[in-house]
């Protein structure tokens, strides 16, 4: 409420100002991650596509995931941020352990893994309903 | 414009890369596994969570009491040099305690037992099957007279079956665990998606936005649930997708359009991803914040409805796929031999995700103690 009472008053403070560009930089690097996922979440089958493929969206969230570990989250986002976070890496790592199996031939290996990707995306799910759900 | 407190995980970031991403490594620091390197890299960020805590706590303290004694003793000089540094380490304690209250919020520790209590399910599925098959396959092997053989066969038949039904069962719960939150996603988004479409066309951002294709979605979704779920529960009642899509029109619309919301929300993801970012995406996010994102969080909203979309798509794939299967009796040998490693693998790895479950369900416990023992000194 008191961002956006700031953030349409006639002059906003600096300050204001700041603290609203500091939650729009890390909502864009979040949108990023997000497209990254969705792009992941959105291959019918892992392990018929082009392996280039799976690989190409896997390195694309990793970086993204990479670039959030290392903000520093707003305090009025952590919340989402720390809770959403450790299951999103949990998507990549599922995602790579596809793309590691594939790479060595390991059929039980890529078997495995893509039940862990399935499972992943489940529970990254089921920490964004947990994180809205603490959402005052 | 107070002092910045340290990035959080500043010095993680570089272990962090190495260990998220192996191939990228020194051999010396390559993970052997990507469960390897989550697991590391968990374990580096509760570490980092609790020494933040831990040590903006303890400099609050120390200042505090330092400025006590100068201002005690009379020591101007000193006072204001500790005010000043009071300051500073006060934005590091908001940031600290922050995090602190963010982990250690009740319905985030509920839901990590959850997930350590879902892991240690998985797991003792995953070994369950893991010895069924390496049975079934001992006796296939052992079996070489007929009535021995065809009852292998009619036992290996009869676990398709059940495999199959089982599957039926996980994906229309599946469904039905989608339909709920997908009726709270819509209604979110049939605020939030307004609010943006006129903000998209503001920044000029409009080219293949794919707002509109989220419309058809939310129509579908308002009809569904004015029906009462008729679509879903014929689903839930075992009735072939394929019959109930043509039984029930609501199920059928509803499918079509969940499909494209789902190709929509990735669309407008891409859309508003920071890279590359634009003067343009900057100040669309920055007003979106400043209506709906101030009542709530976008990127959350946007990944939400994407996964939840997507799941269900997915559900309804693989569940026609599952109808369509032929019971297929396995009597080759190397399939079996393929099948039973891929089930123990299954089996060692799902282990390892419950004890990971199990690490971090601990160490949340442990920065719970720190903050209670925190709030005490505070006097809370």
């Amino acid at each position: 409420m008191a961002l956006a009472v700031a953030l349409a008053a006639p002059q906003p403070s600096a300050r204001a100002q700041d603290r609203a560009d500091e939650l729009a930089a890390h909502d864009l690097l979040w949108m990023e991650a997000v497209a990254a996922a969705l792009a992941v979440v959105a291959i019918p089958d892992v392990d018929k596509v082009p392996a280039a493929d799976v690989k190409t969206a896997q390195q694309r969230l990793e970086r993204a995931v990479v670039r959030l570990i290392g903000s520093r989250p707003p305090v009025s986002r952590l919340p989402q941020h720390l809770a959403v976070l450790p299951f999103l890496q949990e998507v990549t790592a599922a995602t790579l352990a596809v793309v590691d199996a594939r790479d060595a031939g390991d059929a039980p290996g890529l078997a495995s893994a893509r039940g862990w990707l399935e499972q992943s995306v489940r529970r990254l799910s089921a920490a964004l309903r947990m994180a809205g759900a603490g959402r005052s | 414009m107070s002092a910045r407190a340290p990035t959080l995980l500043a010095v993680a970031t570089a272990v962090v890369v190495r260990l998220l991403a192996p191939a990228a490594a020194g051999a010396q620091d390559r993970c052997p596994s990507a469960e390897a390197c989550l697991a590391k890299s968990f374990g580096s960020h509760w570490t980092q969570y609790q020494e933040l805590i831990e040590k903006a706590w303890g400099d609050k303290k120390r200042v505090a009491d330092l400025l006590r004694k100068a201002t005690a003793a009379g020591r101007t000089d000193l006072v204001a040099r500790l005010t000043e540094e009071q300051a500073k380490i006060e934005a590091r304690w908001r940031f600290a305690d922050g995090v602190a209250q963010a982990l250690t919020a009740p319905h985030f520790g509920a839901f990590l037992e959850r997930h350590r209590d879902e892991a240690a399910r998985e797991h003792a599925a995953a070994r369950a099957r893991s010895q069924r098959e390496t049975d079934l396959y001992r006796r296939l092997v052992q079996s070489t007279i007929g009535p021995q053989r065809s009852g292998v066969i009619r036992d290996i038949a009869s676990y398709e079956r059940e495999a199959i039904e089982l599957r039926k069962t996980f994906f229309r719960d599946g469904m039905l665990a989608s339909a709920s939150s997908l009726k709270e996603s819509a209604d979110v988004f049939a605020h939030g998606w307004k609010e943006l479409a006129t903000i998209l066309v503001k920044s000029g951002l409009v080219e293949g936005n794919g707002i509109a294709g989220s419309v058809p979605y939310v129509q579908a979704m308002s009809a569904l649930m004015g029906s009462g779920y008729a679509g879903f529960e014929v689903v839930h009642t075992g009735v072939a997708v394929a019959e109930a899509t043509a039984r029930n029109r609501n199920t059928e619309a509803l499918i079509e359009a969940t499909r494209g919301a789902a190709a929509a929300t990735l669309r407008v993801a891409e859309l508003l991803a920071a890279s590359p970012a634009s003067a343009a995406k900057q100040a669309a996010m920055r007003e979106w914040i400043g209506a709906a994102g101030a009542r709530t969080v976008v990127w959350a909203n946007v990944l939400a409805l994407g996964l939840d979309t997507a799941l269900t798509v997915q559900a309804t794939r693989l569940l026609r796929e599952a109808e369509g299967r032929q019971v297929q009796v396995e009597t080759s040998d190397a399939r079996w031999r393929a099948r039973v490693e891929a089930a123990a693998r299954t089996a060692r790895e799902a282990a390892l995700r419950e004890e990971r479950a199990q690490r971090q369900l601990d160490r949340q416990h442990a920065i719970a103690t720190l903050y209670e023992r925190i709030r005490a000194e505070r006097g809370h």
